[in-house]
């Protein structure tokens, strides 16, 4: 507006909408045209100054002549009298233009906002004034003992890089970016945790894994199913989901349902409005401890006329509140022991019979080509006896041994052997070879034979190496066996002047391996005349164990006393000892978790989920009976290697049932403990009902017989142990009425307790201990 | 014409705001980075503001009028406006992210501030009776108080007392010779003119008709100095919120490029 000539006053000078400055007599109406030059003076004076230079003394004025100012309309009808007024004002002071004073402010404060940066980069503290906000309060916690200088560099990985450096790097070829990113740091510290982060994938998972979790879902007509294809995908980075610099309050963890749903297709509008039913929750995790909770309610407890409080066994009693942690449940002393300690006592009183020599043919025990002919005598009666699991896994490192096993009868049982079969016979008098090169065998060797034949056992059905931990199981299931029994069959019940190779040929028995006793037993200086002798009957040495026996009859006395040994009498507190009346090996546990016990149970349910369905009549079932009634796996449900990474010991991990297996369901999670602390769902069975339909877990038989028998008829005979079938996990689901979504729609709400998808989601699954993800 | 014309450059800068937060949401939703597309469509949209400044400066070339620039320049700037709504998080947090907020928040209130008083003054303008150029106010002023204060000089000597003269001493000359107050540059208003007028009007009745006559030619004066301040004060309003609006442009485009240096180097992509 000011810029505009006032009126149409075509006679009034312009001034030049570019020029800085403008002229000093412009308020007062009378500019000249010429106006002050670029750097503020006015013309006269400017123009004087040439004409001082050139030393001549002309009248000058302001008037810029142009070239056309002789034909210029405009020109003419400038008055005379503007000119002079001019001339007679003298040199004005002239003024900045509007426009470049604004330019001059804007200039002076941008130097002022640019030496206001220049500073802060300067000072030590540039990163409290340049960082976007706050950290959050664990990561503020983790880099507050870092110099100020080192903070931004643990994150970011350019931050502190030199210029130069990084522009060397460039014009060679290299790029510092590429060597390390903002989620390699982030991974650096946090792998212990998340250790497949490293893939930057969906839920950690590799594309393999992605994709066929998704087949799977899409399969079963889940809910789930993604938006993009995951046969490509670029790399989720960390801070996608985590942002940081949102100040100390700000949870890293928090996620909006949006950021899941934008893979997610199947989108509904919150958790009571569209989500889909749960399917068979919380009950699809694999059980560990085969308990019948509607049995033990409705039966066992009530004959004892006690509650039966799922607080019992859920919660530790350890802990003095009231409502957590909840546990699966509590171990074995605190839970079981009250009702089963003295049961499973005595049903380990006799101990387990691992090795027992089998009865033969009195004419197999003549033949040389068989080279039996020590047999026992006791054990000469004809076919009969039962081929325990552990010596027919022993006996099946041997190749012939192993060829025989499949010509003998279904039942495993040497009396059910029919003698008009010779292929059955052979069978038999080959399987006797075999148990007398083993006994002979472990005689010679020890626990190496021991070692080696259960090592071979296991490479040969599990065609790959061992590894550490299936060689560690071994160990533990060699450990404490005691060459002296294996040494005392040879010379008590096989007479055998020395041991046996494993090739059949006779070695030499060591001198030590010959006992005080036994050398009273066969010198012939043992006559009845010494031994009525008086003079032995002198008490010449004191002791008891250095003093012979007296006589024949006392020497027969303490061999008797010696061949009636007991496991529940002698073996009290668990270990080897020789079954004389029954010819064999027997093992009596030292109590519950014995862990030789578990490392056989390990092991057979390790060959036994390996093995192609060709063999194995009754593999568990003879464990479990000829162990101890209701052996192990009664209760513990081993899970089997198809479950079981090769890497890592979840096996033996199967024993413990005491913590909730969060890993055995990675992408969802639950605290029993807040929710206990609500008065209307503090009563468990809130949440887990019993399903009134399942009848068969009330019975006493209960489901792991079905599992058992379902598993005779289905396989084909083998000499080892077969898959345990997990049926009986599936059974024992049941056992419980899976959760409606209502019951947890009726507090999560989005103004109650939150519905959120990760309140109740994990994002990440590849925890440490979530092993599905290896596979 | 103008009506219809200036629905349709809010309509289009309405859609293109649409336009822009689908795509974020869009992005947001395939775990995209939201803040990169809101950020460079901020950049681009502030740059295209100063090509009114640039348009300014060539003055001689054919690129259109200025004051359709100008058109484009308020539009544009309420698009950035709004995008600046949506890039940055709340609460604003750190030092120096603050001051860009608050830098760019200033230029884009004042300019949102000045398009509509540039509307609004010239309607205020075009009620007086004349219109005077800014530079040449105070000059108008000295010569009106140089007359006022003559015909107050001449009242003195009528003979029909000094009344006139008392009151311009006391109440006029204040009037004519001071500039107006600060509150009167913020907000011009009536209010003085309006009390002076009527006191004059009260002197009537000590007045003989000499002296009414001096007395309506110093109330003519004083509604023409009362109407130069009022242009004064409206123009050189609109000059000040100008100039800040224009003060801050170069320290935003320093921040705002410091800003994207330092995300991207912080990011690693530099």
């Amino acid at each position: 507006m000011s810029q505009t000539p006032a009126g149409d006053d075509v006679t009034t000078p312009r001034t030049n909408p570019n020029s800085r400055w403008r002229c000093g007599l412009e308020p007062l109406g009378m500019a000249c045209s010429a106006g002050p030059t670029n750097k503020g003076v006015c013309c006269q004076t400017e123009a004087r100054k040439s004409c001082d230079t050139a030393g001549t003394e002309t009248e000058h004025d302001c008037m810029q002549t142009c070239a056309g100012a002789a034909t210029c309309e405009i020109a003419k009808l400038r008055p005379e009298s503007r000119r002079l007024t001019n001339d007679s004002m003298g040199p004005c002071i002239p003024t900045r233009a509007t426009w470049f004073s604004r330019e001059v402010l804007a200039l002076n404060a941008a130097i002022l906002v640019g030496g206001i940066l220049l500073c802060c980069m300067a000072l030590p503290q540039r990163e409290a004034i340049f960082v976007p906000g706050p950290l959050s309060k664990k990561h503020a916690q983790i880099l507050g003992n870092q110099l100020v200088s080192d903070r931004c560099s643990q994150c970011h990985p350019n931050s502190h890089v030199n210029l130069h450096a990084n522009t060397h790097a460039h014009s060679g070829g290299e790029h510092l970016n590429q060597a390390v990113t903002q989620d390699d740091l982030c991974i650096n510290c946090h792998q212990v945790d998340l250790q497949d982060a490293v893939h930057r994938s969906p839920h950690d998972l590799t594309m393999a894994q992605l994709n066929s979790l998704q087949a799977e879902l899409i399969s079963g007509a889940k809910w789930v199913s993604s938006r993009n294809s995951h046969a490509e995908h670029s790399p989720t980075q960390c801070a996608t989901c985590h942002n940081e610099h949102q100040g100390s309050a700000h949870d890293l963890q928090a996620i909006t349902d949006q950021r899941c749903q934008a893979c997610h297709q199947t989108q509904f509008a919150s958790f009571g409005n569209g989500h889909p039913e749960f399917e068979n929750f919380p009950y699809r995790t694999e059980r560990r401890i085969a308990f019948d909770h509607r049995a033990h309610g409705e039966k066992h407890f009530a004959q004892k006329s006690e509650t039966f409080d799922c607080k019992r066994c859920h919660l530790d009693p350890s802990n003095p509140g009231e409502v957590g942690p909840v546990s699966r449940t509590v171990g074995f002393d605190k839970g079981c022991a009250q009702c089963h300690a003295q049961p499973l006592e005595a049903a380990m009183s006799d101990g387990w019979a691992l090795i027992q020599i089998p009865s033969i043919e009195p004419q197999d025990a003549q033949r040389p080509d068989l080279k039996l002919e020590a047999w026992p005598r006791a054990a000469q009666f004809g076919y009969d006896g039962p081929l325990t699991l552990p010596m027919r896994i022993l006996l099946t490192a041997d190749a012939q041994v192993a060829e025989a096993f499949s010509r003998v009868p279904v039942s495993g049982q040497l009396a059910d052997i029919d003698p008009r079969k010779p292929e059955q016979v052979a069978a038999a008098q080959t399987i006797a070879s075999g148990v007398r090169r083993l006994l002979a065998e472990i005689a010679a060797e020890g626990q190496a034979a021991w070692h080696r034949r259960l090592t071979t056992v296991a490479v040969n059905h599990l065609k790959r190496e061992l590894t550490q931990h299936e060689q560690e199981l071994i160990q533990r299931m060699t450990a404490g066996l005691p060459p002296d029994l294996f040494r005392q069959i040879e010379r008590e019940w096989f007479q055998a002047p020395g041991n046996l190779a494993a090739d059949g040929r006779v070695l030499s028995p060591p001198a030590r391996a010959v006992s005080y006793q036994d050398k009273l037993l066969t010198d012939d200086l043992l006559t009845d005349e010494l031994l009525t002798d008086d003079l032995l009957a002198d008490d010449l040495l004191d002791g008891a164990r250095a003093t012979p026996p007296s006589n024949k009859a006392d020497i027969n006395q303490q061999r008797e006393s010696f061949a009636k040994l007991s496991g529940l009498k002698h073996v009290l507190q668990g270990g080897w000892y020789l079954d004389e009346d029954l010819l064999a090996v027997r093992y009596r546990p030292s109590g519950h978790a014995d862990p030789l016990l578990a490392a056989w149970t390990e092991y057979t349910v390790l060959l036994g989920a390996h093995r192609a369905a060709s063999s194995a009549p009754h593999g568990l079932t003879e464990l479990r009976s000829q162990l101890i009634p209701g052996g192990c796996t009664s209760c513990h449900l081993v899970s089997d290697a198809a479950h079981m990474p090769v890497s890592t010991s979840s096996l033996s991990s199967s024993w413990s049932s005491v913590q909730r297996a969060r890993t055995l369901r990675p992408f969802t999670k639950f605290d029993h403990q807040p929710h206990l602390t609500l008065p209307l769902i503090r009563d468990c069975r809130y949440c887990h009902l019993l399903n009134s339909s399942n009848k068969a877990l009330g019975d006493p038989a209960s489901a792991a017989d079905q599992r058992l028998s379902s598993s005779v008829s289905q396989h084909k005979p083998s000499p080892l142990a077969e898959l345990p079938a997990l049926s009986l996990d599936h059974h024992l689901h049941l056992e419980f009425k899976p959760m409606e979504k209502s019951q947890c729609t009726a507090c999560h709400r989005p103004n109650s307790a939150g519905d959120g998808c990760t309140q109740c989601h994990n994002y990440h699954v590849g925890q440490a201990g979530f092993e599905w993800s290896r596979q | 014409m103008l009506k219809h014309k200036r629905w349709l450059s809010t309509s289009l800068t309405l859609c293109a705001v649409a336009a822009t937060w689908l795509a974020l949401d869009a992005t947001q939703n395939r775990l995209g980075d939201g803040a990169t597309l809101t950020g460079w469509t901020l950049l681009v949209s502030t740059a295209g503001l100063y090509l009114l400044t640039a348009r300014k400066r060539m003055i001689a070339r054919p690129l259109g009028p200025v004051a359709s620039w100008l058109q484009w320049h308020v539009y544009l700037g309420s698009f950035a406006s709004l995008v600046f709504l949506m890039h940055i998080g709340w609460p604003i947090r750190g030092i120096f992210e603050t001051s860009l907020a608050a830098c760019f928040a200033i230029v884009a209130g004042s300019g949102i501030l000045l398009g509509y008083m540039s509307r609004s003054t010239p309607r205020k303008l075009a009620a007086l009776d004349r219109d005077y150029q800014l530079e040449r106010i105070p000059v108008l002023q000295s010569a009106v108080a140089n007359e006022a204060h003559q015909v107050a000089l001449g009242s003195a000597n009528l003979g029909e007392g000094a009344t006139l003269a008392e009151f311009y001493q006391r109440r006029l000359l204040p009037f004519f010779r001071t500039p107006r107050s600060l509150l009167y540059r913020c907000i011009p208003n009536g209010v003085q003119r309006r009390h002076l007028l009527r006191e004059l009007n009260d002197l009537d009745r000590y007045l003989a008709e000499q002296g009414t006559a001096r007395r309506q030619q110093l109330a003519t004066m004083v509604k023409v100095k009362d109407d130069l301040d009022y242009h004064e004060a409206l123009q050189l309003r609109l000059r000040m919120l100008f100039a800040f609006h224009i003060s801050l442009t170069w320290a935003l485009a320093l921040l705002i490029g410091v800003h994207v240096v330092l995300v991207y180097r912080f990011s690693g992509a530099m």
